[in-house]
């Protein structure tokens, strides 16, 4: 250990006891609301109860974790180390050991987890320290690394995207998937491909779109209206959902997209809010917010995946002498919302080495070059809207058909939102990096359903860890489209913006 | 033959008044450089001309065809390539990238061979072709920004202020290139400029502007000579 060759500064205990009580405190504020009153639906007894207690032991953590960061900032790395771990461990043993949950901190399970997770990140972060007797990294150090990592992350992508694909194709086969496992997949597989269609137009075009559900909602509607009123199959009509989606798409973009920036996001915004409330008052055609149900399920090339076959006809299971099993059903639902995803992903990597997809980032950065270039800044725009609403309507019409009823209920604001956040948090324009942010974003939320109320709140932690720590998204780092032979390695510094 | 005609050109942002009445023209083959002090509408006129703001009042003819009212895009489509102030590079994308964004207006299939001229004219691009616009140097940029507007293949380069920045020995070189350019490949270069004293020694002739309104115009060497231009623009204010 070289912990000894760091200059040991003086450990400012006022200041530190000052800061942790401040943290105390605003957590006690948070709490109180958050943890100190529970509404209990027993019947006879009052309806609240108070769980004042809980209060007292989250800021008393919250207190010993901002004193061990503090600590660890004036090197003092292993009291931390010892204190974090023992908590760690004998907070992870009472949990695994299944101890009564009255004995422990909280009576729910998952804030228990939450906070010997955080424990764990505590200690392991001060055994770092120890080991590599560092001093704590500047920001600016941190943000290098992490940027050089993406780009090696991108370089990686050669066989990160197949080795990807190869774990997504061979998901539904592991030991230890089961349907309920499989059904997020599916979930996070359909976000993907949201979050790659909009970052087509946030990403690559630039245009802020905070309404990407209303083009959601489109091709779920399509989807949901043509097959119920004309009885066409989900394969005749998903060609037809991208193009009513594109063609919202137009219609919104054509007058709106000399707007920039914020006017832009609120107009887009508008616009989603405009088409669920449509579809929600608009009783006769879209049955209101009673939605559409009997919504027909996707077919395996004609095969439908029932029990029972149709009249005359085969099923998927009789048609390959199976046994009837119901899992089909849901993995053949994967597997299309992974190949729905594919498509969009193989789409964007080719077309931003076409001259269109180049102009869009050019647009993105300098709308005025590219006009003194001769690209048409409108009809660009244009496309890129259209493009990403048509992946947004193929999206839609897959989850119609997934859940079989569809509402005004699912394409509120909250959808648009959660997309948005998956593409910026990725790093824009980044496509690994939207896989990543869905899978943190969408996937760990639902795998931790047990933490109930608190599930939301781990979205808005896991949001504001990002955007703390990445700025510009987990994996910001633009890959060029040309590459002329074997030319010098990139230089990464960050140069003057002319 | 008259590649660009100016008649009586007007132009305003809101309520000021940039541009007086001008009156220029450039002949195919040319040098014409604008020279003039800060804030005399040197810029302004070079973007009338591209469309951007548009002309109040006047004409602009580029090859016997109006193209006062045509959008900014399809000015370019014509054949009028411009590195605009300040560069304007796409910093995020690489040299080759900006290169191809330069070539938006011009037939793919010449892309290689022009990229192979740009390449010959500034080696410099060539060891720097994966690079980002933005990591460059001063010097570089302006060179990408000359050699994007050049994929276009145009028949008319307008130059603004590609000195602006750079050392001396930089400029040198910017402005030998230019005069390649436009003695091998045959552009014609609407150069404007505050270095008055570089501009005019390459230019075949000029044209002088204060508040908005050309005041003088002769030929390079004339200019060069003439009493008023070496005291206000060559031998420093005093």
């Amino acid at each position: 250990m070289r912990a000894s060759t760091v200059p040991q500064l003086p450990f400012d205990w006022p200041r530190a006891l000052k800061d942790a009580g401040m943290v105390a405190g605003v957590v006690v504020l948070l709490a109180i609301a958050l943890l100190g009153f529970r509404i209990q639906d027993t019947s006879g007894g009052p309806p609240l109860a108070y769980r004042f207690d809980d209060v007292v032991a989250v800021a008393l953590i919250a207190f010993l974790g901002r004193l061990g960061i503090a600590a660890l900032r004036a090197q003092r790395a292993v009291p931390v180390l010892v204190g974090a771990l023992v908590f760690a461990i004998a907070l992870t043993a009472a949990l695994v050991l299944g101890a009564d949950e009255q004995q422990l901190f909280f009576r729910s399970t998952g804030l228990n987890g939450t906070i010997a997770l955080a424990a764990w990140i505590l200690s392991a972060r001060a055994a770092w320290l120890v080991w590599h007797a560092a001093s704590e990294t500047s920001a600016e150090l941190r943000e290098a690394r992490m940027d050089r990592l993406s780009a090696q992350v991108q370089r990686w992508s050669g066989w990160v995207g197949p080795l990807l694909l190869g774990l997504a194709v061979a998901l539904p086969f592991l030991p230890w998937i089961d349907r309920r496992l499989l059904d997020i997949a599916t979930l996070v597989a359909t976000y993907i491909m949201l979050g790659w269609g909009l970052n087509i137009v946030v990403g690559l075009a630039g245009l802020l779109d905070l309404g990407y559900v209303a083009f959601y909602a489109v091709g779920a509607y399509s989807y949901a209206l043509l097959a119920l009123h004309f009885d066409l199959g989900f394969w005749l009509c998903l060609p037809f959902a991208g193009i009513m989606a594109a063609f919202a798409g137009i219609l919104l973009g054509f007058p709106v997209l000399r707007l920039r920036g914020d006017y832009l996001a609120i107009v887009t915004l508008g616009f989603g809010e405009i088409v669920r409330i449509i579809l929600l008052n608009w009783y006769k055609f879209t049955n209101g917010p009673d939605g559409l149900s009997g919504i027909p399920r996707p077919t395996f090339f004609g095969l439908p995946m029932v029990r029972d076959a149709p009249e005359g006809g085969h099923s998927f299971h009789s048609f390959f002498g199976l046994e009837y099993a119901p899992i089909d059903r849901v993995i053949f639902l994967y597997y299309l919302a992974i190949a729905l995803a594919l498509v969009t992903n193989l789409f964007t990597l080719r077309i931003r080495k076409l001259p269109i997809g180049r102009a869009w980032e050019a647009l993105r950065e300098d709308e005025t070059a590219c006009r003194s270039l001769g690209v048409h800044p409108r009809n660009t725009k244009l496309t890129a809207f259209a493009i990403g609403a048509m992946f947004g309507g193929f999206g839609g019409s897959f989850f119609a058909t997934r859940q079989g009823f569809i509402s005004p209920e699912s394409f509120t604001f909250l959808e648009s939102a959660i997309i948005l956040a998956i593409v910026v948090l990725g790093g824009m324009g980044s496509q690994i990096g939207v896989v990543l942010a869905a899978i943190l974003l969408i996937g760990l939320p639902e795998v931790f359903r047990d933490l109930n109320q608190y599930r939301m709140l781990a979205f808005g932690v896991a949001m504001v860890v990002i955007m703390t720590w990445r700025p510009r998204g987990l994996l910001a780092h633009r890959e060029p489209t040309v590459r002329l032979g074997h030319g010098p390695p990139e230089e990464r510094h960050e140069g003057p913006h002319a | 033959m008259t590649v660009l005609r100016v008649t009586d050109l007007h132009a305003a942002y809101g309520p000021i008044k940039a541009l007086h009445g001008i009156d220029l023209e450039v002949t195919e083959g040319e040098i014409v450089t604008l020279i003039g002090a800060n804030g005399a509408g040197k810029s302004t006129l070079l973007m009338t001309i591209c469309g951007n703001p548009r002309a109040t009042r006047g004409r602009v003819d580029f090859l016997g065809e109006d193209i006062t009212r045509l959008p900014a895009h399809e000015i370019v489509h014509r054949g009028v390539a411009q590195a605009p102030e300040g560069r304007r590079l796409f910093s995020f994308m690489s040299v080759v990238e900006n290169l191809k964004m330069g070539a938006v207006s011009a037939d793919p299939r010449h892309f290689d061979e022009d990229l192979e001229r740009v390449f010959t004219l500034y080696p410099i691009l060539r060891e720097r072709r994966e690079q980002r616009g933005g990591t460059l140097s001063g010097g570089e940029q302006q060179m990408l920004a000359i050699a994007r507007a050049l994929m276009g293949r145009p028949k008319l380069l307008l130059l603004d202020e590609p000195s602006l920045g750079l050392a001396p020995l930089l400029v040198k070189q910017i402005f030998g290139v230019i005069r390649e350019i436009n003695a091998r490949d045959r552009v014609t270069v609407f150069l404007v400029e505050q270095n008055a004293h570089h501009a005019l020694r390459i230019a075949h002739r000029g044209y002088v502007m204060a508040n908005g309104r050309i005041v003088l115009s002769g030929s390079g060497k004339e200019l060069l000579a003439n009493a008023e231009v070496r005291r206000a623009y060559l031998e420093g204010g005093r």
